[in-house]
């Protein structure tokens, strides 16, 4: 997924970046504990 | 998929802003920043995201229930006297809570399926009551499965205390609110002596002592005019963890001159902290964004059902600011309680379910809204506050939430794009 064409119009390109999302470090989690140990509570639905 | 008037987008559940002549998605399921370039048609950015499997198509929880978490009060009884406390409308009587009375919960709290116990300790000032708390910890530290304690206190407690706390391994969190001027104005003790000398020898003794704590203040209109102040002042205590609120105003419960707050000038003031938390090396902790690293549908763990809060009475609440049934949210929050006579814990389903149902899937207000999985609709208790009172945007916590979030994935998006060019 770096690049992708914009369907309607052919003459205008879609560019698109992808980054490793790096939080701010001074963004603190709920517990200090848990910035090292994230319970994985998420499930992804289509 | 969703745009609001400000420059954000919510596509697939995610959270994007418009930053520089760019869309930028934020995935916390993939440990994304997905930037977008010469977009004019928003659609276009959900029919990339569609292409990509790893991308998820919309958000719902999960709760594990192999955790069994329970909040003792273990006293309604303080040293100090907040201004600004929830606790105090109602209270009729000093009362502390039976140790046999909390074993028993405990042990009904424990299924099958749990394999950790996660006991916090809550008041009042929790450790007026030490006896319940050595006996509730020997009482987990016997159990089959694995244990972890955290206390909420004042700070106004004596060093046994705090080394009983440091041996036993809690997670220890300080209530206090920063600088002496404001920490004395608003959180007096009993007496109406100033509290900030004991607090701050406290905060010492656990930094001298490496401990695993943090700072929990609350900001009122006054706390607000020394945000930084008050940052500054922890940072120099040798602090590392802040965890800053706004004032908890219950409506008419608890509304004076130190709950009714300004959220417009609490997000400048927040993101001034921000800034500066990264000059001192702090973490800050705040609910707008608790849920960033790992999106919910749900504001808090009261609203995921998978934790109760035991009052010295033995009712049964989700929220530790509910203690009472005089709280306003009593209604909807408190959902049960324990029956000393037949040892019975009696958790009403249809409540249980009624909490369940508060869910940002089903609040209007927030379908169209970026923010709309990271703040999870809120607190309902300071919800509630809308209804009530002056309601000009700068009343408003949606848009201070808005802006801290639109602030933090543009910082994210520049952190991310400077990391991948070094």
């Amino acid at each position: 997924m770096t690049t992708a064409k914009e369907t309607g119009n052919k003459d205008v390109s879609v560019k698109v970046e992808i980054f490793e999302a790096k939080l701010p470090e001074q963004v603190g989690a709920r517990d200090p504990r848990s910035v090292q140990k994230i319970i994985k509570r998420l499930e992804c639905v289509d | 998929m969703a745009q609001t008037k400000n420059k954000t987008i919510l596509v697939n559940g995610l959270p994007g802003i418009y930053y520089r002549k760019k869309w930028i998605i934020y995935s916390p399921l993939t440990k994304n920043i997905i930037v977008f370039k010469n977009i004019n048609n928003l659609k276009k950015i959900k029919e990339i995201l569609d292409q990509n499997k790893d991308q998820p198509r919309s958000i719902s929880y999960k709760a594990d229930k192999h955790i069994s978490k329970v909040i003792l009060i273990t006293t309604n009884a303080c040293n100090l006297k907040c201004r600004y406390c929830y606790e105090n409308i109602g209270k009729t009587k000093v009362q502390n809570m039976d140790p046999n009375m909390a074993i028993k919960i405990i042990d009904k709290t424990i299924k099958p399926e749990t394999k950790e116990l996660k006991l916090i300790f809550f008041g009042g000032e929790p450790t007026l009551n030490l006896p319940l708390i050595k006996t509730c910890v020997d009482h987990a530290k016997s159990l089959s499965i694995s244990s972890t304690f955290q206390i909420s206190t004042n700070g106004v407690v004596s060093k046994n205390i705090l080394d009983y706390l440091l041996k036993e391994d809690f997670t220890i969190q300080i209530s206090t609110d920063g600088i002496p001027l404001v920490q004395d104005l608003q959180r007096p003790t009993k007496s109406g002596v100033k509290s900030s000398i004991q607090v701050k020898k406290t905060i010492k003794y656990l930094v001298g002592k490496k401990a695993d704590f943090k700072v929990r203040m609350t900001v009122t209109p006054l706390g607000l005019n020394y945000l930084t102040d008050c940052v500054r002042y922890f940072a120099d205590l040798g602090v590392k963890y802040i965890h800053i609120e706004s004032v908890s105003s219950s409506g008419d419960y608890n509304h004076n001159d130190y709950t009714i707050l300004n959220y417009k000038k609490f997000a400048q003031e927040f993101i001034k902290v921000l800034q500066l938390a990264k000059r001192l090396d702090l973490k800050i902790i705040n609910s707008t964004y608790m849920n960033i690293i790992k999106p919910s549908t749900k504001f808090c763990g009261g609203l995921c059902g998978n934790q109760i809060v035991v009052n010295t009475d033995g009712n049964i609440s989700v929220c530790y600011e509910v203690q009472n049934y005089c709280h306003p949210d009593a209604n909807l929050l408190m959902v049960g309680h324990y029956d000393t006579s037949n040892s019975k814990l009696d958790i009403k389903t249809s409540k249980l379910d009624n909490i369940l149902n508060v869910d940002v899937n089903k609040m209007k207000k927030c379908q169209n809204c970026f923010a709309k999985f990271i703040c999870s609709g809120g607190c309902p208790i300071r919800n509630r506050n809308l209804l009530v009172g002056d309601k000009s945007p700068k009343n408003n916590p949606c848009d201070a939430t808005r802006s801290i979030l639109y602030y933090l994935i543009k910082e994210t998006y520049l952190n991310s794009k400077k990391a991948s060019s070094s």
